[in-house]
This record gives structure tokens, C-alpha cells and sequence, in this order.
């Protein structure tokens, strides 16, 4: 195993850092949690990250692809993914052993306005995988819950199955110092005693105070547009909604042009925009 | 119009055109030379071993020098995974043979459209990082502009503004009757005029002067299409809900051909490719095309822009409204590839018009 050789530019965006995957933790039947390490060990205790920035993963011969980081920002020693079988990397990823290597870069863009939400309350609306990018954001809010106003968090799945952390929810659904609601799309095996319905039912089921409040927005695409018209009645300002766009990458450092939305990048002006600003290029939402 | 000569000029000198093959024969001893060469009825840039290949009375290529600094395909790394996995970055110094004074190639004959677009691809490549790829070949590369006298068919350059471009080149080269006049634009160029010096003589006053009249000439007579094309950018903005776009999808197969002829097109797909012993294999970077089904498309099944309408209107979108956005220049220099490329005869000029007209 080296590491790439790159030296010729000073700054290659392109080179690989090698990390293992130290545990496989199931999430659903075709989704698991992986813990990666990098397998130089100054490089993981240099490591860090802004909750909502992403990753390319590599496993050389299947391709690389971008992932959101979905640790805490504050664990030390690992960090982790958390993938969704759908394509022939993420495929072959399933099938690796424990220890394998798989190759990294980044992380890349611009996360969560973590600075921005100090003090402040903070509701965070997730879709499915959505939850992926949110994840890093809300275990930083828990951790250091003093330095925030109210959490509210409100979650959607197409099924009870599908629910992604399931103990955390569990937890954060008895703290007292958090909101969480959840709802499934369908649940087709009556195992699901909670709400029914798209992740916009639960404006119903929950007060959200415009004031001092900021919302951090992720799921599938078509979420967008219906979550911001909730965001909007309730009065919540364009500057104070943010959300994480996914789109194609290639490259993850603006230069393959697959995740462009108007002039921006996802890639590196994102994937985090605010509603302000992805509502000014167009086919943002 | 009157031609301006270049500004950062470092000499003006003659070549005799029958000087020529002895030029190419010298550079040949420690470049690689590219140059336009026949290609049946059309031209094409490839490889020259002899000056008499050279055919600088080209019109325009099938695509443009761009293959030179971007390939169409090329390897980013190659690994191995036995026994245990390797990875080797091509762009690793090791890999690099410098033949002479750190360039590897030259590219004879470039017009001043491509020359254009070889300096677009310097900024837009790198505004954020630069592509470290891209970046090596260029470096690597030394360009000879050549003045273009005849407008080529279907080309717009003079209302593009790119008509007397020679950003990027080290040479450029004008016809004047037997000889080519060659303004030294460069360090590079004065290096590559002292390696083969005995070919060249000074021009004299005359000479210049006839160049000057000839190239004002020449902006005269080339065809001006499109009025104020630095304001399509603007009229782009009304027209995005036009008819025009639905018009064109219909029309458009969705080939992607006037993305691979485009000198200003730089998009590019990765993907990996494993030898038959599966062990080993390399990362490939290659060309792109947003007109293609998939560009837009992630895991899960949801495409951003899945008709071609949103397709042909995402080219334009991102030549004639991102790029200006992102380093204030239009990704367009006119040289007419696509409406030659295109199946289904879609004509740039008019498309542009009809964005002009607000396209309805």
C-alpha cells in the first residue's frame, strides 16, 4: 500500500488518502453505517470536517463517489459513512470485508452554518438518506446542547424499515431538550404506531417559531420545493433556511461540470446553500 | 475594424514557406509535432513527421487542438491490487520526460478561434483549483498561431470577438505571399526561433505595414453575423422559458456531437477500467457530454434534467450564462464545429439569433 505520488502540483485535489473500514454497522437491508479510519494515523488525528461537507470514496476498480460525512464532527479516531446500495460501487462496497481499504478525498464544500446557529433554535427537516448529512449537524448540537436554542427535528421514510439510526432516534425522541417527529410514507407490515404520510405532514404535528430559528434542510429532490412553501408560511426567512443539494459529481473540485446548479458548484459552493441563494440559480429547487 | 497587432511582442521575423519542412524537421529532433493534416475531405490534427504533411491552408478541423490538453481519454491513475494495492498518479514526476527546455510538444497552425479557447480553459479550469491535468499539458505544450485570411463556413469568430485573438500562442504565423511573417509572442517562441534561427531573417517596416493592411483587410471581409454577441448573456435570461427550447428538442437527436467538436467543452466523465486479470486497472478521465441522457443523472434514479429540451437549452445555459457568470466570458469563440457536427443541422448563428429575437 503507498500513498499517491502526486508532485507536481503543489496543491493535487486529486490525490487519494487510503483510510480502513474498521466496523460494518447495518442500517437497513440495503443501507449500512461504515467507520473508516485513515490508515496514517497523523492524518486522522489531523482530520476534520464541517458537518454537511462530503467525501469522494474510492474503491479502485468500481469507481469513486461522493458521500456526506455522518459522525459527529467531535468523534476522534474514526469517522463515518453511511451508503445506500443502489449502484455498483456502493454494491461492491456492501460486499467488502472488514479491513479493507478504500481511498479518500476531501472533505470538500461548504457544510452546515454551524457558527451562524449558536444560540439560536434550530429545526432540521430529513428525507430517507437525507438524514445522512443532517446527522453530523445534530450530534454536534447534542454534544454541546448549551450552546443552542431549541432542536427539532423531523423525519420522513418511505417505510418503518428504512429509518436510518434507529436507536438514536429512539434516544432523541425521550430527551426532554429535543422535539422529534417521524413519519413513514406507507407501512404496508402495520408495525409503524406513528404518523403516516410525506415528511410535510408534520408542519401539522409540530409548533416552529420563526423567531430566532434556522432550518437545515436534506432529502430527495422533490422534497425541496414543498418543504420550503411550509418554511415560507410559517414566516421562516430565505437567509435563515438551508439546505444540502445532491447532484452527479465526478470530480468534487469544480472542474467536470456534472453537479452545476446556474453559476455554483455543488461540489465546492455547496452542497449546503442557503434557500437565498440556491433560490437565485435556477433549477436549484 | 482595424487589425491591432499583438501587444506583448517580443520580435517580428520572416519565414520562408519553403523553410518550412526544414523547421518542422529540426523541432521534430526534440518535440512532438502536431499539426493539421488532411483528413479525406475535411482536416484533422495529428502528427507530423514531415513538413510536407503540414497543410496550413487548412479551413478548420474536425476537433479542435483541445485534444492535446485535454485527451479524450486519459488515465488519471493506475493501480494494481496485487499484492497488495498500489496506486501510481500519472502525474507523477517520474512520468514526465522532459525532451526540451520542459516541453514535450507543439502544435503547429492554430487559429485564433482555438487559440481563443485554449486560454478560456486556462481561466475557467482554473477558478477554484486547477486542474492539475489540464495544467501539465499545457505547460508542457508550445502553440504556433496562424492568422486565418479566408473565413471558414459556418463560423462566426468576428462577432464572437475572437477574429484576431493570439492569446496562448508562443508564435504566430501570418501568410504574406512566399513567407510567413511570425511575430515572437513569447519566451517560449524567442527559444524556439534561437533553436532553429538560421530559418529566420527580421522583417522589415514594409513588412509590417503589409501585415497590418492585410489583417485589417481580412476583419473586413469576414462575415459578421450576430450583433452584439457580448449581450446574448442578458437576452439569454428572457428566452429561458421560450418556445425555441422545445422547438430545438424536437429537432436535436441528443447526440452529443457538438460537445465532442467543441474547443471550449471541457466536461468530463470518470469511471475505472479493470484489466482482464482483475487485478489491475486505472482511473480514466474522459470527455463528456451534457447532451447525453445520464450527465444529470444520480443514484437513485432522479435526473435533473431528463429531456432534451433541458438539455440543449443546459449547453447554451452553461456557455452563454454560467461561464460569463463565473469569469466573465461567454464559452463560445465561434469556431462553427457544432453547426458542421450537427445530425440534425442545428445552426449556432441561428440559435443565437433567435435567443437575440427572445426566442419565441
Amino acid at each position: 500500500m503507498t500513498q499517491s505520488t502526486a508532485t507536481r502540483t503543489e496543491k493535487n485535489a486529486y490525490q487519494y488518502n487510503m483510510a480502513r473500514i474498521v466496523r460494518v454497522t447495518p442500517q437497513t437491508p440495503d443501507t449500512n453505517l461504515y467507520t473508516v479510519e485513515y490508515v496514517n494515523k497523523d492524518q486522522q488525528k489531523q482530520f476534520n470536517f464541517i458537518p454537511g461537507q462530503f467525501m469522494l470514496l474510492s474503491l479502485f476498480g468500481h469507481g469513486e463517489a461522493p458521500f456526506g460525512i455522518c459522525s459527529s464532527p467531535n468523534q476522534t479516531g474514526s469517522f463515518d459513512f453511511c451508503i445506500r446500495s443502489v449502484g455498483s460501487l456502493t454494491n461492491a462496497l456492501q460486499n467488502l470485508a472488514q479491513d479493507s481499504i478504500v481511498g479518500l478525498r476531501g472533505p470538500f464544500g461548504h457544510g452546515w452554518p454551524m457558527e451562524k446557529l449558536k444560540g439560536k433554535n434550530v429545526v432540521i427537516i430529513g428525507g430517507g438518506i437525507g438524514l445522512v448529512p443532517l446527522r453530523p449537524a445534530i450530534l454536534d448540537i447534542l454534544e454541546n446542547r448549551d450552546d443552542y436554542g431549541t432542536l427539532q427535528i423531523m423525519y420522513g421514510a418511505r417505510c418503518p424499515e428504512e429509518l436510518l439510526f434507529k436507536d438514536e432516534l429512539y434516544i432523541w425522541d425521550n430527551r426532554r431538550d429535543v422535539e422529534y417527529v417521524a413519519t413513514v410514507d406507507r407501512d404496508d407490515e402495520h408495525c409503524w404506531a406513528g404518523n403516516i404520510g410525506v415528511v410535510t405532514i408534520l408542519f401539522d404535528r409540530i409548533t416552529i417559531s420563526p423567531k430566532d430559528t434556522y432550518a437545515l434542510v436534506c432529502g430527495p429532490p422533490i422534497m425541496y420545493k414543498f418543504v420550503m412553501r411550509e418554511l415560507e408560511k410559517i414566516g421562516l426567512p430565505d437567509d435563515r433556511v438551508y439546505l444540502s443539494l445532491e447532484r452527479r459529481m465526478k470530480c468534487g473540485v469544480g472542474h467536470c461540470s456534472h453537479c452545476l446548479v446556474g453559476s455554483k458548484f455543488v461540489c465546492q459552493d455547496g452542497p449546503v446553500f442557503s434557500y437565498k441563494e440556491a433560490k437565485t440559480q435556477r433549477g436549484a429547487v | 475594424m482595424d487589425y491591432v497587432p499583438p501587444k506583448k511582442k517580443v520580435a517580428a521575423l520572416i519565414l520562408k514557406k519553403k523553410d518550412i519542412p526544414k523547421l518542422v524537421r529540426q523541432l521534430t529532433q526534440v518535440l512532438t509535432v502536431y499539426g493539421p493534416v488532411a483528413n479525406q475531405s475535411q482536416f484533422k490534427f495529428d502528427t507530423i513527421t514531415d513538413g510536407s504533411q503540414l497543410r496550413l491552408d487548412y479551413d478548420t478541423t474536425i476537433l479542435p487542438p483541445k485534444k492535446f490538453f485535454i485527451p479524450p481519454t486519459e488515465d488519471m491513475v493506475t493501480f494494481s491490487q496485487s499484492p497488495t494495492l498500489t496506486i501510481h498518479d500519472t502525474l507523477a514526476q517520474s512520468d514526465i520526460e522532459s525532451l526540451w527546455n520542459g516541453k514535450r510538444f507543439l502544435v503547429f497552425g492554430v487559429h485564433s478561434c482555438d487559440l481563443a479557447a485554449i486560454k478560456f480553459h486556462d481561466l475557467i479550469l482554473t477558478q477554484i483549483y486547477p486542474d492539475p491535468y489540464r495544467t501539465r499539458r499545457r505547460e508542457e505544450g508550445i502553440i504556433i498561431g496562424l492568422n486565418c485570411l479566408l473565413p471558414c463556413e459556418d463560423s462566426f469568430c468576428k462577432s464572437a470577438g475572437t477574429l484576431h485573438t493570439t492569446d496562448s500562442a508562443d508564435l504566430m504565423l501570418t501568410e504574406l505571399d512566399n513567407t510567413y511573417y511570425v511575430d515572437v509572442l513569447t519566451e517560449t517562441g524567442r527559444k524556439v526561433v534561437e533553436f532553429c534561427k538560421i530559418l529566420f531573417s527580421p522583417a522589415s517596416t514594409e513588412q509590417t505595414k503589409l501585415v497590418k493592411k492585410t489583417l485589417t483587410q481580412r476583419n473586413q471581409t469576414f462575415p459578421d453575423p450576430l450583433d452584439s454577441f457580448e449581450e446574448i448573456p442578458s437576452q439569454f435570461d428572457a428566452s429561458y422559458e421560450a418556445e425555441m427550447w422545445n422547438r430545438l428538442g424536437r429537432r436535436c437527436f441528443g447526440c452529443g456531437a457538438c460537445t465532442m467538436v467543441c474547443p471550449t467543452c471541457f466536461c468530463f466523465d470518470v469511471s475505472d477500467r479493470v484489466e482482464l486479470n482483475l487485478k489491475e486497472g486505472a482511473r480514466v478521465r474522459k470527455w463528456d457530454s451534457c447532451q447525453l441522457v445520464d450527465f444529470a443523472l444520480v443514484a437513485g434514479g432522479h435526473n435533473f434534467r431528463p429531456t432534451i429540451p433541458s438539455r440543449v437549452r443546459f449547453r447554451i445555459y452553461h456557455k452563454f450564462w454560467i461561464e460569463p457568470e463565473q469569469i466573465n466570458q461567454i464559452g463560445c469563440v465561434g469556431c462553427g464545429r457544432c453547426t458542421r457536427a450537427c445530425p440534425a443541422d442545428i445552426d449556432m448563428i441561428e440559435l443565437l439569433s433567435d435567443i437575440q429575437k427572445g426566442g419565441n
